[in-house]
């Protein structure tokens, strides 16, 4: 074999190598992390055997006993599809109800407060500021039952504020109230971080250029900031409102669990699991799986027009 | 006179990430020691000096971008310290254009029109007139990503100028063009400026901008100015070594001065153990340091040692020669000095000056010019 090939080969294997042995390692997480767990959630929904095992041997022995009934109530159960069965289940439906709004007051809680702080800390340097912006990013590294707790101790019943809240009729935690507290301090993070970054991107120069041609500090950020850094701050609130309607850890700690009131759709999966199994949470899972697609697929379509 | 500083003072404090965690120590930077400053009506006056300076900061100072430490800004014999920038109706050109890249051409031009309250046919009519005047006719609905430099600098301009501003500020905004544009961008400011008779204060680190543009030169360095005036007295009688050297007047030496010949008028200098001879004054001090300035143009060179009246006369060897048109700079080194000379390109072939061959370097202690 002559040198001059055998280098060149060695070359394109040196060439190859990479990219591929990148690829493999990240399909194979995509596919392992992700695909998987979810292709089976939604292969379970159209399957419902498939959670469940021991489902073809309960039908046989129902039918060999001649427990028509229990026959049936099988038969009932694995007929139908997760989804369907979801959008007909009340209790769900109520919990997606109440998940959709306090996710959504939580998000705008964020944006209201968030933004200005998100620009605070993108534009201006004070003493503290680095601290400030760890302490915001902090709630991501914090396990939410921390949260949870933490909230209840703040605004439980027997602590000093929350029997003065109380009495004044504002009951926060144990009731949707509370949800909506859990899931802002949890999910403002991801909102935060974003805000932080695309007001970073904006250009000072572009801010400055605008107050030199006579507009006031809120008009530049309305007319200049806020248009270039739309994108950055939709994702991150896309991001955010995920977050929240998936919240779980602190929102458990601080809801009631009164179907209708403080029952999201997360805690329903949990109540679900604990109550009747694998199968009746699936039909849960499902349907928050659903909304929250559909809802970040619509802004990232929209980011991206 | 449309505008004067007085005793401005500005620093910034860096954070420095290690020393903020452990003291909150920052490392402070004087950006403006001093300034005093006059800016006549109607008058083109250009701010020179290296990059990093302050003189972008001298122009956020004067548009309110950015709050002086100490020191006053008077516009219109009006203090103006208090004002915000939108206020003040000084608008500003940046040196990246910082054109609005979500919006159009039109939308550019339009948007200080629009926060000062101008609106229909009166801001249709000046839109119209700027646009023609900068031949931006025809980019209207463009977007400035879709512009190229020249184009971009115009718009930037269009966009101030639209406002009619009391002053108007540039930050090097021909730095980012090709030469050709710049070229045709400097005429254009000239006859802008010719035409308003705006009172403009143009920053720059390029000589060439001043001595075509400027009515008056202010020379900044590390935040203060060192000289200011018209351009021919600051080339004519330049107040400091820095000023000599950054308008490339010619050689700066420096040296110590050793004794006084008051009969002859002159007073004996040591430069690296060469023995110069300067024009005498009173306030040079035996033993002190003095710099001075001998321009090329001033320095005469010779093949054998001349008969001379003139008592600066040094061996040297050429190292390196320029070509520019009938004149030729040459660089001569004697020991660690090097000393340019600027001699006709006859004389350079008479004498079949080449680089590495001996020459005697003269200039005359009269044409020396004493810096402080």
């Amino acid at each position: 074999m002559q040198p001059r090939n055998d280098e060149a080969k060695q070359a394109t294997g040196a060439f190859l190598l990479f990219p591929v042995s990148m690829a493999a390692l990240g399909l194979s997480f995509v596919i392992f992390m992700f695909l998987a767990p979810l292709g089976t959630l939604i292969y379970s929904s159209i399957n419902p055997s498939y959670a469940d095992p021991g489902a073809f041997q309960r039908f046989y022995s129902s039918l060999a006993s001649g427990d028509f009934e229990a026959l049936l109530a099988e038969l009932q159960l694995y007929s139908g599809n997760p989804m369907l069965i979801a959008f007909q289940d009340e209790v769900l439906l109520d919990a997606l109800r109440v998940s959709l709004i306090t996710s959504g007051v939580s998000s705008m809680i964020c944006i209201c407060l968030g933004l200005p702080l998100a620009y605070l800390l993108a534009r201006y340097d004070f003493p503290g500021r680095r601290i400030l912006k760890t302490l915001v990013e902090l709630p991501m590294v914090l396990p939410p039952v921390v949260a949870g707790i933490s909230l209840i101790l703040l605004l439980g019943p027997n602590t000093p504020l929350g029997s003065f809240l109380r009495q004044a009729g504002w009951e926060l935690v144990f009731t949707w109230r509370g949800i909506i507290l859990a899931q802002t301090f949890v999910a403002s993070p991801f909102f935060i971080r974003s805000a932080i970054a695309s007001f970073e991107e904006v250009p000072v120069d572009l801010e400055l250029a605008a107050r030199s041609l006579g507009a006031s500090p809120f008009k530049v950020f309305r007319s200049v900031t806020l248009p270039l850094s739309t994108r950055g701050l939709a994702a991150g609130w896309a991001m955010m409102w995920a977050r929240a309607m998936g919240e779980f850890g602190a929102t458990i700690m601080v809801s009631s669990n009164v179907p209708g009131q403080s029952y999201t759709l997360t805690t329903a999966i949990y109540w679900k699991f604990w109550a009747g199994g694998i199968y009746p949470s699936i039909a849960a899972a499902i349907l928050l799986l659903a909304v929250s697609s559909v809802v970040l697929l619509v802004v990232r379509l929209l980011i991206e027009r | 006179m449309a505008l004067r500083l007085e005793s401005v003072w500005k620093s910034y404090s860096l954070p420095t990430p290690l020393a903020m965690l452990l003291r909150g120590k920052r490392r402070v930077i004087q950006a403006l020691r001093d300034v005093n400053l006059e800016v006549d009506e109607g008058e083109f006056f250009v701010v020179l000096g290296p990059t990093g300076c302050g003189k972008t900061t001298l122009l956020n100072v004067i548009a309110g971008l950015t709050k002086q430490d100490r020191g006053h800004v008077f516009l219109d014999g009006k203090c103006v310290d208090s004002l915000p920038p939108e206020k003040r109706n000084i608008s500003m050109v940046f040196q990246d254009f910082a054109l609005f890249p979500h919006m159009t051409v039109l939308e550019n031009i339009l948007y200080g029109l629009k926060m000062r309250g101008v609106r229909g046919s009166e801001a249709a009519r000046r839109v119209k007139e700027v646009m023609r005047e900068l031949g931006l006719e025809g980019l209207e609905d463009r977007m400035p990503s879709s512009l190229s430099g020249g184009e971009k600098q115009r718009v930037s301009l269009a966009r101030t100028l639209v406002t009619e501003p009391r002053v108007l500020l540039l930050d090097e905004p021909l730095s980012n063009l090709d030469p050709q544009t710049r070229r045709s961008a400097r005429e254009l400011l000239l006859r802008i400026h010719r035409n308003t008779g705006m009172t403009m204060i143009y920053v720059t680190h390029d000589q060439v901008d001043a001595h075509i543009l400027a009515d008056r030169v202010a020379v900044m360095r590390d935040g203060a100015i060192e000289q200011a005036g018209s351009l021919r007295e600051l080339m004519e009688h330049p107040q400091s070594p820095f000023v000599a050297s950054f308008m490339s007047l010619g050689n700066v030496f420096s040296g110590r001065i050793e004794s006084h010949d008051r009969e002859n008028g002159v007073t004996l200098v040591s430069v690296e153990g060469y023995r110069l001879l300067i024009p005498y004054s009173p306030d040079l001090q035996v033993g002190g340091m003095v710099n001075f300035l001998v321009r090329p143009e001033d320095v005469i060179l010779a093949k054998a040692k001349p008969e001379t009246s003139a008592r600066n006369v040094l061996e040297a060897t050429v190292v390196d020669m320029s070509f520019q048109g009938p004149l030729v700079r040459v660089f001569a080194s004697i020991g660690g000095l090097r000393v340019e000379a600027l001699a006709t390109k006859a004389s350079v072939e008479d004498m079949k000056l080449r680089e590495g061959e001996k020459v005697h370097v003269v200039f005359k202690a009269s044409s020396i010019q004493v810096l402080r």
